[in-house]
């Protein structure tokens, strides 16, 4: 099969407006538009309200069948550091003293320290997910971010991803490691029942309902208590929403909480670069197929003519030389070349 | 060798206390005697001058100085000569006065060129540094760079002075009442101060914050007069160092040396002709019919609100005189259009009575109950007439209008006599000083509603009324307010009417997270919400874990 100039230029120009209108779609997609699942869950913590008893820990502990921790629950001893959650523990409490001492009349009431708990977010578009490349990882409608440790490679791209460092690995497995996270009790959530954490919290700190309830009861609890609260619900648009919301009373960044990550969602931020990569991998094969093709057929033109002209300076030279037996001369020549 | 070791300890202790006395004592008297307790050596200080006086002849070449007053004015005093120089020429080493006049530029009168001001401070500062170089006496930069720094290692601090009713007695009564001296008023055809009595305003009702020269900012004012009169006050003369106040930058706007000034304890009432009590009135003449005022007045008790605030400026802002001069019922420019019911209702606001009131809900004994109660509450309408009594002698005899005009004839003479119906109505108040009996308050409660990981919790009900009953015990805000038996209870039996028996926590809450009601907790974190935060807000440092309320069930 050959392929002429103008079958090159028509294949790259389809192939091209192909793979050009691809990215339009998928960044349309992942665009800030999407508002989340309707009707999905998800939990407002209210971090003033939070007494650091660590009763959800135990809880969470309980529920995923975990080992049990190397201090015990009711240790409050747990908050001299900073813990973040790991393959044995989804989800960790940790202690904040205030910065600013009160300067109310009562002084001491304000002086008290904060806790917050940390576990998985569960955004409402997972960066964790947009970098799968094996799709362990899915938002489903429910509201959880849910990991299938069945598909799982091993890079651990999630964890290099997540805005928030929440997913672990198993490290020590030698066999069959992966990735560990919170996965807000979507079997019991299936079930209609409530999170083990949220179940557990005694003062409510952790209110479980459908997303967009919770926005009201957060914008409800700072209308109502303006002193109390900063006007800022952690989790509405940070990272372009997450089921799991926070309300403070001071600034996010006093309580571990990140203030610098925006309102793109994860994936939006890597639609462009990853637009590109179909692009490349459409127009590559076609581009080398026609290079190809068309060196091919220059060598054989080339090679032709080479051997035309061969031909006829032996032709002419044997007419010089012996004019009868020219022509036997010329077929022999040929044959030999074969 | 027993004592010998005994001797080691307490060689140095005598030493320490010795030392902590000798720092303590000159710090106890330095807002007295004048004398800064600023050393050299101190990073955050209230004396910190940036000189950037080239700043007006266009872009600065060089960093600005940050320039540490009272290091100066210490140095000028301490300097032998210094030592013989009557104190009150001591401003005059870096300042120039004209008739008694200071002018608080350096050497100057004005900025005239750039060249001129430069040179001002080059030279002058650069001489008398050298000359005590040759002297051999501590000094200071002889070099550019090092009076024009980049980076300053001094950061500049200051409290923002103002007289308590405390400072201000100390003031009023060294002076023998003479309040012209302090006081005044300008005549701006006859261009000059006067005092009439029984008129004082604060100082910022002409003094204002912003840069201003006639009249001059608050800043300038306070300065000129109480430094001046500080100097003054002095042994004139004499090269005493006896000073009558501070002349330092830190006397004034050091927190500790601010915070060491004696408190006067008891403290006679400021004398400003101010009435005792006081019907609020609304002040409109010519009102038309919309802006009729339809509540009735508002006895004030002016006498015991001034035992609450530390200065008259706390409500009247800077100008002293009736709320509804500027505070009208319609709003005017005068009062911003802040109406009458705006500024003694607005919460929030310390200068409105609800606002201050409510302030007053922050205090320990208090939030526990009123933290509940949130910010934004609507007005409850049978609270009104806590404030907007009607004398019950005057109902039904009179129309409404004759009982306003009679309130307004009332508050008039109000102001001369003191004993005007403002007087009869708020002695005829009723304050509730107690709930019910102990015979009908339970004594324990048990809370066995939710048992499951932990045993039921037996509530000791009695002791904490009692204890919430000792906390507002002379609180005569709240014994008012409070005003039936069951308010009390309705701190933790919200939203329940006050009655003997109020709802139970488990009557309102349940199940928690309901979709149809978003907004009420479940019955377990009611109750925690409940306990812990009344405990957290009022500093009980109890519950310290689950297990100080409910034991643990053995399974």
């Amino acid at each position: 099969m050959s392929i002429t100039r103008r079958k090159f230029i028509e294949w790259m120009g389809l192939a091209g407006a192909g793979t050009a209108l691809g990215p339009l779609q998928a960044q349309g997609a992942s665009s800030a538009a999407f508002k989340g699942y309707p009707d999905s869950f998800g939990v407002l913590h209210d971090i003033t309200a939070c007494v650091g008893c660590r009763s959800c820990e135990d809880a969470c502990n309980r529920i995923n069948v975990l080992p049990s921790p190397d201090r015990p629950f009711d240790d409050a001893g747990v908050f001299g550091e900073k813990r973040r959650p790991t393959t044995k523990a989804y989800t960790v409490v940790n202690r904040y003293e205030r910065r600013e001492k009160g300067v109310s009349d009562s002084g001491g009431h304000l002086g008290s320290p904060f806790f917050r708990k940390i576990q998985c977010n569960h955004c409402l578009e997972p960066a964790c997910a947009s970098v799968c490349f094996v799709k362990a990882f899915e938002k489903t409608a429910k509201g959880p971010v849910v990991y299938d440790p069945t598909v799982c490679v091993g890079c651990r791209y999630c964890m290099v991803a997540c805005p928030f460092e929440i997913p672990s690995y198993e490290y020590e497995e030698a066999y069959t490691p992966s990735v560990v996270k919170c996965t807000m009790c979507s079997h019991r959530v299936e079930k209609g029942e409530l999170p083990g954490c949220v179940e557990a919290c005694p003062t409510e700190a952790l209110i479980f309902g459908e997303r967009k309830n919770l926005l009201k009861i957060a914008r409800e609890k700072i209308r109502k208590h303006p002193h109390r609260y900063l006007n800022h619900i952690y989790g509405e648009k940070e990272m372009g929403g997450t089921s799991w919301m926070y309300l403070s009373g001071v600034p996010f960044s006093e309580v571990g909480l990140r203030e610098d990550l925006g309102e793109t969602p994860a994936p939006a931020m890597t639609s462009g670069a990853l637009g590109v990569i179909p692009m490349v991998v459409g127009l590559w094969p076609v581009f080398l197929a026609g290079m190809y093709g068309m060196n091919r057929r220059r060598e054989k033109i080339a090679q032709e003519e080479k051997t035309r002209a061969v031909a006829h300076a032996l032709d002419r030279a044997q007419t010089q030389e012996n004019p009868s037996t020219a022509k036997d001369t010329r077929s022999r020549n040929i044959g030999g070349k074969k | 060798m027993r004592l010998k070791n005994k001797k080691k300890i307490t060689v140095p202790g005598l030493l320490f206390c010795l030392c902590l006395l000798s720092a303590t004592l000159p710090d106890m008297v330095a807002c007295h005697d004048g004398i800064s307790h600023l050393s050299a050596v101190d990073t955050v200080r209230p004396d910190v001058i940036t000189i950037d006086s080239m700043k007006v002849f266009g872009a600065l070449e060089r960093a600005p100085v940050p320039f540490l007053h009272d290091l100066h004015v210490q140095g000028v005093l301490d300097s032998p000569t210094g030592k013989n120089r009557p104190l009150k020429e001591t401003c005059g080493v870096c300042h120039l006065s004209d008739d008694g006049e200071i002018s608080w530029k350096f050497i100057r009168r004005r900025d005239t060129t750039r060249d001129e001001v430069r040179d001002v401070f080059h030279a002058n500062c650069m001489a008398c540094h050298e000359k005590m170089k040759i002297k051999q006496e501590p000094t200071g930069p002889l070099s550019c760079g090092e009076c024009h720094v980049n980076a300053p290692r001094v950061t500049f601090t200051r409290v923002p002075m103002g007289f308590d009713k405390s400072l201000h007695y100390r003031h009023s009564n060294a002076h023998q009442d003479k309040c012209g001296t302090c006081h005044h008023e300008y005549d701006s055809k006859a261009r000059t101060l006067s005092h009439t009595p029984g008129k004082e305003d604060t100082c910022r009702v002409c003094h204002e914050k912003k840069p201003t020269t006639n009249p001059v900012s608050m800043r300038n004012a306070s300065h000129r007069s109480c430094i001046g009169c500080h100097l003054k006050n002095t042994d004139v003369d004499s090269p005493g160092k006896k000073i009558n106040g501070p002349i330092h930058c830190s006397g004034c706007h050091d927190q500790g040396t601010v915070s060491s000034i004696p408190k006067v304890k008891v403290l006679p009432r400021i004398k400003r002709n101010q009435p005792d009590t006081v019907m609020i009135k609304t002040g409109d003449v010519d009102v038309d019919e919309t802006y009729r005022n339809r509540m009735d007045f508002v006895p004030f008790d002016h006498k015991s609100h001034e035992i609450y605030s530390e200065t008259c400026r706390e409500c009247h802002h800077a100008g002293i005189s009736s709320c509804n001069n500027c505070h009208t019922l319609k709003g005017s420019e005068k009062g911003e259009y802040i109406n009458l019911e705006l500024a003694m209702h607005q919460p929030g606001s310390v200068q409105s009575c609800r606002g201050c009131h409510e302030k007053e809900q922050e205090k320990k004994a208090c939030i526990g109950c009123h933290a509940f109660l949130g910010g934004d509450r609507d007005y409850n309408q049978k609270e009104c007439s806590k404030c907007h009594m009607t004398s019950d002698a005057r109902e039904g005899t009179t129309s409404s209008e004759d009982r306003i005009d009679q309130a307004m004839d009332g508050a008039l003479e109000n102001l001369k006599e003191n004993h005007g119906p403002a007087a009869t109505l708020l002695t005829s108040r009723k304050m509730i000083h107690a709930t019910y009996t102990d015979a009908e308050i339970p004594e324990t409660v048990v809370i066995d509603d939710l048992v499951d990981e932990y045993e039921a919790v037996t509530f000791p009900h009695r002791k904490v009324v009692k204890s919430l009953l000792t906390g507002v015990k002379g609180n005569t805000l709240a014994n008012y307010f409070h005003s039936n038996k069951g308010t009390f209870c309705q701190g933790c039996h919200h939203n329940s009417p006050a009655t003997e028996k109020p709802t139970q926590c488990g009557s309102c809450h349940g199940k928690p997270f309901n979709k149809r009601d978003l907004l009420k907790p479940g019955l377990m974190g009611a109750f925690h919400r409940q306990c812990l935060e009344c405990h957290r807000l009022m500093d009980i440092s109890s519950p310290a874990g689950c297990t100080d309320c409910h034991e643990k069930k053995q399974k």
